[in-house]
């Protein structure tokens, strides 16, 4: 980039090819107006642990940092299609993004700024049953030794969605180069996808972000999961927090991890000079320093590296995975695991038609709901909310009661290879799923909304409609949301639900309840239910369609 | 074992890289189209096995400077990248060499006036003393090697003093149609 100030007026004799834009002329000084308003760096959530970094950034350079975390894919979606307003972009692996011709226009600029590499954090109880305590047999440790570990049960672990996040989805690419035999130039062929079913054999605590995963991860440490998948400084964190029954140890795969590697982009060039501000303090001593101590994760600034050592785990030489840019790879993986490999979803949906449903565009709220579930949506984000191959749904509508139930079954999609075992593709969505699709849209449009709100009588009902469906087929992942405008009046109340509740058995506590809220009503006892019954309250009113489902879907 | 290049469609380094290998496998400079093409479809694989490539000038120097061996063991870039990282950190880790492929190709930065002021510019950027002192900074050799060679001597990297062998990228036109041919390849 220096390089870049100093011949600025030069020209390159082979200019055979345009070259990368940092090498532009830089624009006109921005007016200072701007100077003082927001730089809003749009964040991929693995980030959120870096948000002190506001404050620093502001006494250190005056530019008011101001971050805004998402998932990867939503994240990258926003900056591909420009529906963002944030000034920067900061993601832990933009490889998707800048291999896309759209993507590369969006980045102005790029740099760099720390690493993690994605890592298996075993308990050590479990390390040592399997021998993975001895240094000598980790170092051999690949992605083959631990998809058998999870096949055969010895493996259980926690990772963030394939379908939505960086780290399940280079977790997953593991798996397949292991499988493939091969790492470079990866393609869809290569997919195995009995290395793949034999992997997720193991995967015990699905979840949407680090965040989350690691809150679940230490009440589930020893009875559901002994392993949990995710960038070293997680990991890292997790065994420094004092918050785990034991420590993990580390276990990076030997034919190749994949890093994290921060780069900070610029998408609004009219604030380059904040950027070059931000990127410099970023990438300088103090910024690094803190990094690596609080957030530990690896400097790129080779002269604080020995100065932060002794917080990493010493270790040989690690082998990167090549990333494969090819989209038909990442799109038919993401495909078949949401609609071959996952646990199948199996949900009742508690449909409010009370009369209060009727004011306030309610109605409308809720029909373009199951509209926007039921759709034909194939964008990245579109894809992972809308109901997939073999899921199962029970619409639930209720009034002053429970009413009757209708169930839909959605097939699979179109055909691809039969009982092939290798190779994916994006899957096209056959006739009988569309016509699936299509009965639950026109179910949505038939509702009447009348009568009274019999909201905790209906969830129960459900509740119980799920109990009885889990004996005949347990291998679903079941769960009930509820659409409704909140306004229980019929039947029982709140302390009624919860007595009613105590008396099921305990293992409905694997039923989680989603609440997706219209209208005006407080949210307070809809919070309170979901505390009893697991799950979560989704406002409708301030978040996008999109955002509650992944929601939902990286619950269930 | 690959040498990790920039993104070919994006940058030029990655595109010297083609000119070289082009060059190699061909046993001499590609002048037609028909050779172009057939030589480019033989080279395309050191593009496309690296899987995803940076496209920003620093990207491959700045994994092998931070990430290493294990990512980026052997990675393409102009001389000046290395020696001015050597000159900034005043040395290299001990693990960084810089190895010159025979024959390499030689950039020259050629600086093109416009009009008469323009002409001084480029007048005083070739003789100043100061400022060629800046353009050694950045890692560029000058017309005078002694002070280039005066500088890195004291970061302890090995540069060659004189570039022998030295050759010319094949015409504008082939390098285009063998970047087009890569650039195919490397999105199938």
């Amino acid at each position: 980039m220096n390089r870049t100030r100093a011949l600025a007026a030069a020209a390159l004799l082979f200019t055979l090819v345009a070259c990368q834009k940092a090498e532009a002329p830089p624009p006109a000084p921005t007016a200072p107006a701007t100077a003082a308003s927001e730089f809003k760096v749009l964040a991929t959530s693995d980030l959120r642990d870096a948000q002190p970094l506001e404050e620093m950034v502001a006494k250190a350079t005056g530019v008011k940092l101001k971050f805004t975390f998402g998932g990867t894919m939503e994240s990258t979606e926003a900056v591909l299609t420009g529906k963002t307003d944030a000034s920067a972009a900061w993601f832990a692996n933009a490889k998707y993004l800048l291999s896309d011709p759209q993507g590369q226009a969006r980045v102005k600029l790029q740099e760099k700024i720390m690493l993690s590499p994605i890592a298996v954090g075993v308990s050590q109880s479990t390390a040592k049953r399997l021998g993975w305590d001895d240094p000598a047999v980790a170092a051999k440790v690949d992605w083959r030794v631990i998809t058998e570990a999870a096949r055969s049960g010895k493996l259980s672990y926690a990772l963030a969605n394939p379908a939505t996040s960086n780290q399940g989805f280079m977790a997953l690419m593991g798996v397949v180069a292991a499988a493939s035999n091969k790492s470079e130039a990866l393609s869809a062929e290569d997919v195995d996808r009995t290395a793949i079913a034999a992997f997720l054999k193991g995967y015990k605590l699905p979840g949407d972000n680090s965040t989350y995963l690691s809150e679940k991860f230490i009440e589930q440490q020893g009875s559901t999961v002994n392993a949990f998948i995710n960038y070293e400084s997680w990991l890292l964190s997790l065994n420094n927090s004092g918050k785990l029954r034991e420590k993990l140890s580390l276990v990076y795969p030997r034919e190749g991890v994949s890093t994290a590697d921060y780069p900070f982009m610029l998408l609004n060039d009219t604030r380059r000079a904040d950027y070059q501000k931000v990127v410099a303090y970023l990438k300088g001593p103090e910024a690094q320093t803190w990094l690596a101590r609080q957030t530990l994760r690896r400097p790129t600034n080779v002269d604080v590296v020995a100065t932060v050592a002794d917080v990493f785990p010493p270790g040989a030489m690690r082998v990167e995975l090549p990333f494969s840019p090819d989209r038909a790879l990442a799109d038919g993986l993401i495909d078949a695991y949401l609609n071959e490999f996952r646990r199948p979803i199996a949900s009742t949906f508690v449909l409010d038609t009370s009369g209060s449903m009727a004011g306030g565009g309610r109605r409308a709220q809720l029909v373009e709901a199951m509209h926007y579930i039921a759709g034909g949506d194939a964008s990245l984000t579109g894809r992972l909310a809308k109901l997939t191959s073999r899921e199962r749904v029970w619409m639930l509508p209720f009034a002053s009661s429970a009413g009757a139930i209708t169930a839909f079954e959605v097939p699979a999609g179109r055909e691809q290879v039969k009982g092939a075992l290798k190779g994916v593709q994006q899957q096209q969505d056959s006739d009988a799923k569309l016509a699936v699709l299509a009965d639950v849209r026109a179910y949505a449009d038939a509702l009447k909304m009348t009568g009274g709100t019999a909201l905790y009588d209906s969830v129960l009902a459900a509740l119980n409609h799920m109990l009885e469906q889990r004996k005949k087929a347990p291998e679903y992942q079941y769960s009930v949301v509820a659409f409704t405008d909140g306004e229980n009046n019929v039947g029982r109340d709140l302390a009624a639900f919860k007595a009613a509740y105590a008396q099921l058995p305990e293992d409905v506590r694997a039923i989680p309840v989603f609440m997706v809220l219209f209208g005006e009503a407080s949210e307070a006892d809809l919070k309170a239910l979901v505390a009893v019954t697991g799950g979560r309250v989704f406002d409708a009113r301030k978040a996008s369609l999109y955002s509650v489902f992944k929601d939902i879907r990286a619950y269930q | 074992m690959l040498v990790s290049t920039t993104d070919v469609r994006r940058s030029n380094s990655a595109a010297m890289y083609l000119a070289l290998t082009s060059y190699a496998v061909n046993g001499d400079v590609v002048t037609d189209r028909p050779t172009a093409q057939a030589v480019a479809l033989k080279v395309a694989e050191l593009f496309k096995r690296q899987g995803y490539q940076e496209n920003y000038v620093n990207g491959n120097f700045d994994d092998y400077v931070s990430i290493g061996i294990g990512k980026t063991p052997l990675a393409f870039i102009y001389e000046n990248q290395m020696v001015q990282f050597a000159l900034a950190k005043k040395g290299v880790q001990p693990d960084m060499v810089l190895i010159y492929p025979q024959p390499t190709i030689v950039n020259k930065v050629v600086f093109v006036s416009m009009n008469e002021r323009a002409k001084a510019l480029g007048e005083l950027l070739r003789t100043n003393a100061e400022l060629q002192r800046i353009a050694v900074e950045y890692g560029f050799r000058i017309a005078d090697t002694g002070v280039f060679m005066q500088a890195v001597k004291n970061t302890g990297l090995v540069v060659e003093e004189r570039v022998s062998q030295v050759i010319d990228p094949p015409a504008f036109e082939l390098m285009a149609e063998m970047i087009d041919v890569v650039a195919k390849e490397m999105t199938q």
